[in-house]
């Protein structure tokens, strides 16, 4: 297998990342004309070319007799005249048909990112069928959404996918706002922006990490999580806690920030491509990491379409879709940064994204400090907002707001929403509808993990029993938003 | 824990402390002492150090008993860096301590879990119900 | 001998990562070999953006006019002599030389913030008496309603809770009951080291949260005092 792998690394044609300018528009010639499948999916002949399914899911099916594709060493490759032992009389008839062998992959492997359970059809070692069974981390966070106020529902959303939570917060915070029709200072703004992007970096940071530990390299997992540990102390400064914040709070944030943090975050802002770049040393060129990676979990720009992939999963097939870019939210449009996309679709070009995706982070975290406004930090309207403590203690008015913010919550107008954000992991949307009560008629979320596990089965092509965990790994799955 | 950072280690301070250090550390480390809390337990600066590793702490108890929350509140956000303000030293800690309220933990106890002393929760309400009493009662 | 544009071909995608150094001569072996462990692949997209600033241009278009520029020399070094992985060893050598990042847990604590929501407390005013007047907010706003409270009146008429009971093992420690603690009575503290052994004493009521506050009360005002100007 690592035979072939290898032999697969070598005569593969290499896939390069390209960047988009904002717009959507190549802003550099490098490797456009190398894709044979295309990047846009305008000329249709060609979509109709990428969209052959004729690899192993078909070749693979067990309908009558296996075919077995040139090149795979199964027994069913050896004529049966050629087999040793009993089988080798000429007046039994060998009818061989080798039905797939089922394993069960998790919940408890360890690279299996937590409770995921995979059922795996595999021929020999090759996979003919992944079938994802979720739902072991099932705490039903859209139902008791329901019975919230909508400042309570807010600790739920860090729960979501717990590798990414102010970003998860912020779509929850957008599509309240958006019902309420309010506007949250620039300040917020900002500052939401910047623990984004720290978000952004926390996740990729474990993504990649416990990636390349899941196929072998535990070194670069040591130190990106040294660099995840320091941004945990920024959000324990910022918010009082390492991972589950309540910090984005509908109408601005919780509270502003420390003095002296942004100083510190501008520091650690400096030395990080630094520390990237040891990553990159280590894994980027390593013929291990390539033998692994390249070619594996192909998918073409169509079938993400089709499954509903989005974030770096998507952007690696070659599609230019960033919900930063295409629908600025916050103050992205001020922002000046470019999007990696890849050309071949692979566990490497996701790599590869992912990597430059961390160092467009702190592009976007060096301007937010740069730019960071004076101002209030949240709305101020005690109907959405509590009222500042000393305005508590000292004012009726402020105490009245208080009490009934804390335990009736505020009647947000009937209406519905659907907001998405660009999560680190893709589109991260809430569906939301609003009664004109104090707490959400009905809250949907859209999580990315579940639609890129959900199409598990289509990365799966032409993969190896060890190809699965690199598979997963990409897909940078957390089950706390798959199962919800 | 380098060859260099043992001899210097070994040099820094007196065989009898580093002897203590070692034993309930398993670490070289040497410092400025800053100040010795209520329990005992002593309190060290090491601008050497880099940053995390600089303000360090040798408990008073022994080998086995040591416990994380062993260290006092105010010493604990020293050592936590929530504070560069040293807590006073022995004798103006003493000072201190008889303007404290009565009412304030004084010593500071650690966490007694696993132990005889474990908070075990009880009911805090008069009971709202009156069970019955089964004592019979005499025949008339 | 396999024919050169196959090798070609297989040498380019095997140094796919590190690509872009311009290599249109044929090199001979010796200048190829120092090239190699010398240059600076540039890996990252940043640096190939710098290069690019400075002038730089790609010098191909398509996959296989590359994988025609590069040597096979080049390739056949960097197969044999293992230069990436060299340069790989090379980095978790310079890590070795490096100080550790570890912190020796019990001695040595890493940073905290004032903000910082560990176990719940339940203040006193500094006559002793105890600030909670049960207005049950707390208890209202508690997403995982892990707080209980039951108030009645005391002997001198001020109401009290006689029952504050949190189950900590529900608490997701959100923070919210000390952002709506109107009195500052409940706060969730600097402490983090209350681990138990066993699921009951995770139960706190109410007498266990005042010898939390009274026992932490001076770092607790102090947070308090240092947060004020941000709540």
């Amino acid at each position: 297998m690592a035979f072939r792998n290898l032999l697969g690394a070598v005569t593969s044609r290499p896939a390069l990342m390209k960047l988009t300018n904002s717009g959507g528009v190549a802003f550099r010639a490098f490797g456009t004309s190398v894709s044979r499948r295309s990047t846009s999916s305008s000329s249709s002949s060609e979509a109709e070319n990428m969209y052959n399914r004729d690899s192993a899911e078909t070749l693979f099916r067990p309908e009558s007799t296996m075919t077995v594709p040139p090149g795979w060493a199964t027994p069913m490759s050896i004529s049966p005249d050629k087999w040793p032992g009993p089988q080798n009389t000429s007046s039994l008839e060998v009818k061989t048909q080798l039905k797939p062998y089922t394993i069960n992959f998790g919940p408890q492997h360890p690279a299996a990112h937590g409770v995921l359970r995979l059922i795996l059809e595999l021929s020999g070692e090759a996979i003919v069928h992944a079938d994802p069974h979720i739902g072991l981390l099932h705490r039903g966070t859209e139902k008791l959404m329901e019975y919230r106020t909508y400042l309570q529902a807010l600790p739920y959303m860090d729960r979501l996918d717990y590798c990414s939570m102010m970003t998860n917060e912020e779509v929850y915070s957008m599509a309240v706002e958006k019902l309420l029709n309010i506007d949250v200072p620039l300040r917020a703004k900002y500052i939401r922006v910047l623990f984004a992007e720290i978000t952004r970096v926390l996740n990729h940071c474990m993504a990649i990490g416990t990636h390349v530990m899941d196929v072998g390299g535990l070194t670069p997992f040591l130190y990106l999580f040294e660099e995840r540990e320091r941004l945990m102390e920024f959000y324990e400064r910022v918010c009082g806690a390492r991972m589950h914040s309540a910090y984005v709070r509908p109408g601005g944030v919780a509270q502003d920030i420390p003095r002296g943090l942004l100083q510190d975050i501008y520091d650690w802002a400096v030395q990080y491509p630094d520390r990237l770049d040891e990553v990159e040393e280590m894994v980027t060129s390593n013929r291990i990491w390539l033998a692994r990676t390249v070619d594996v979990g192909t998918i073409s720009s169509q079938e993400a379409l089709d499954w509903g992939i989005t974030g770096p999963m998507l952007r690696s097939t070659g599609i230019r879709y960033d919900i930063r870019k295409s629908a600025p939210y916050e103050v992205y449009d001020r922002m000046e940064f470019d999007v990696p996309i890849g050309t071949k679709g692979d566990v490497f070009d996701r790599y590869l994204i992912r990597m430059e995706e961390m160092r467009q982070s702190v592009r976007i975290i060096k301007q937010c400090l740069d730019q960071m406004p004076e101002g209030p930090h949240k709305v101020d309207d005690w109907k959405v907002a509590p009222p500042p403590r000393d305005a508590m203690k000292q004012n009726m008015e402020a105490l009245i707001h208080h009490f009934k913010l804390f335990s009736e919550g505020y009647n947000v107008p009937a209406g519905e929403t659907y907001t998405a954000i660009e999560a680190p992991k893709g589109e991260m949307g809430i569906f939301m509808v609003a009664d004109g009560s104090t707490r959400p008629y009905k809250c949907h979320i859209r999580a990315p993990g579940y639609y890129h596990l959900g199409a598990i089965n289509a990365f799966m092509k032409n993969a190896l029993l060890a190809d699965v965990v690199a598979v997963i790994g990409t897909m940078d799955l957390v089950f706390g938003e798959v199962d919800r | 824990m380098s060859l260099a950072r043992f001899l210097k280690f070994s040099l820094k301070q007196s065989p009898r402390q580093n002897f203590e250090i070692f034993r309930k550390l398993d670490d070289a480390k040497w410092g400025k002492l800053v100040g010795v809390d209520e329990l005992g337990n002593r309190y060290f600066f090491n601008p050497e150090e880099r940053y995390g590793r600089e303000r360090w702490c040798l408990p008073a108890a022994n080998k086995n008993d040591i416990d994380a929350s062993q260290i006092p509140p105010r010493w604990h956000s020293w050592l936590h860096r929530v504070t560069d303000e040293v807590p006073k030293a022995t004798a103006a800690e003493d000072a201190l301590a008889l303007q404290r309220p009565k009412w304030m933990a004084y010593p500071h106890y650690q966490n007694y879990t696993g132990t005889r002393k474990a908070s075990v929760t009880y009911n805090t309400m008069r009971p709202k119900i009156s069970a019955w009493d089964h004592s019979v009662a005499d025949r008339l | 001998m396999l024919p050169r544009v196959v090798i070609a071909r297989a040498a380019g995608s095997l140094a796919r990562a590190t690509p872009v150094t311009m290599l249109t001569q044929q090199h001979t072996g010796a200048l190829l070999l120092a090239r190699t462990l010398a240059s600076h692949a540039p890996t990252n997209l940043q640096e190939q953006r710098t290069l690019e600033n400075k002038g730089f241009k790609i010098p191909y278009q398509t996959w296989e006019e590359r994988d025609a520029t590069q040597s096979v020399w080049d390739f056949s070094a960097k197969t044999f002599f293992m230069t990436e992985l060299a340069r790989g060893f090379f980095t978790v050598f310079m890590q070795y030389l490096r100080e550790p990042y570890t912190l020796h847990y019990p001695n040595e604590k890493g940073p905290l913030s004032p903000r910082f929501r560990g176990e719940h407390a339940l203040r006193r005013y500094p006559s002793g008496e105890e600030r909670c007047i049960a207005c049950k907010l707390c208890e209202a706003i508690c997403p995982a309603q892990a707080i209980t409270i039951e108030a009645e009146p005391r002997e001198d008429d001020s109401r009290r809770t006689v029952r504050y009971d949190i189950d900590m093992t529900k608490c997701i420690y959100c923070g919210l009951c000390q952002e709506a603690c109107p009195v500052d009575a409940i706060v969730e503290g600097p402490n983090f080291e209350y681990s138990t052994e066993t699921r009951e004493e995770l139960l706190y009521n109410k007498e266990k949260l005042l010898a939390n506050g009274d026992r932490w009360e001076s770092e607790i005002a102090q947070n308090l005092r240092s947060e004020q100007m941000y709540r």
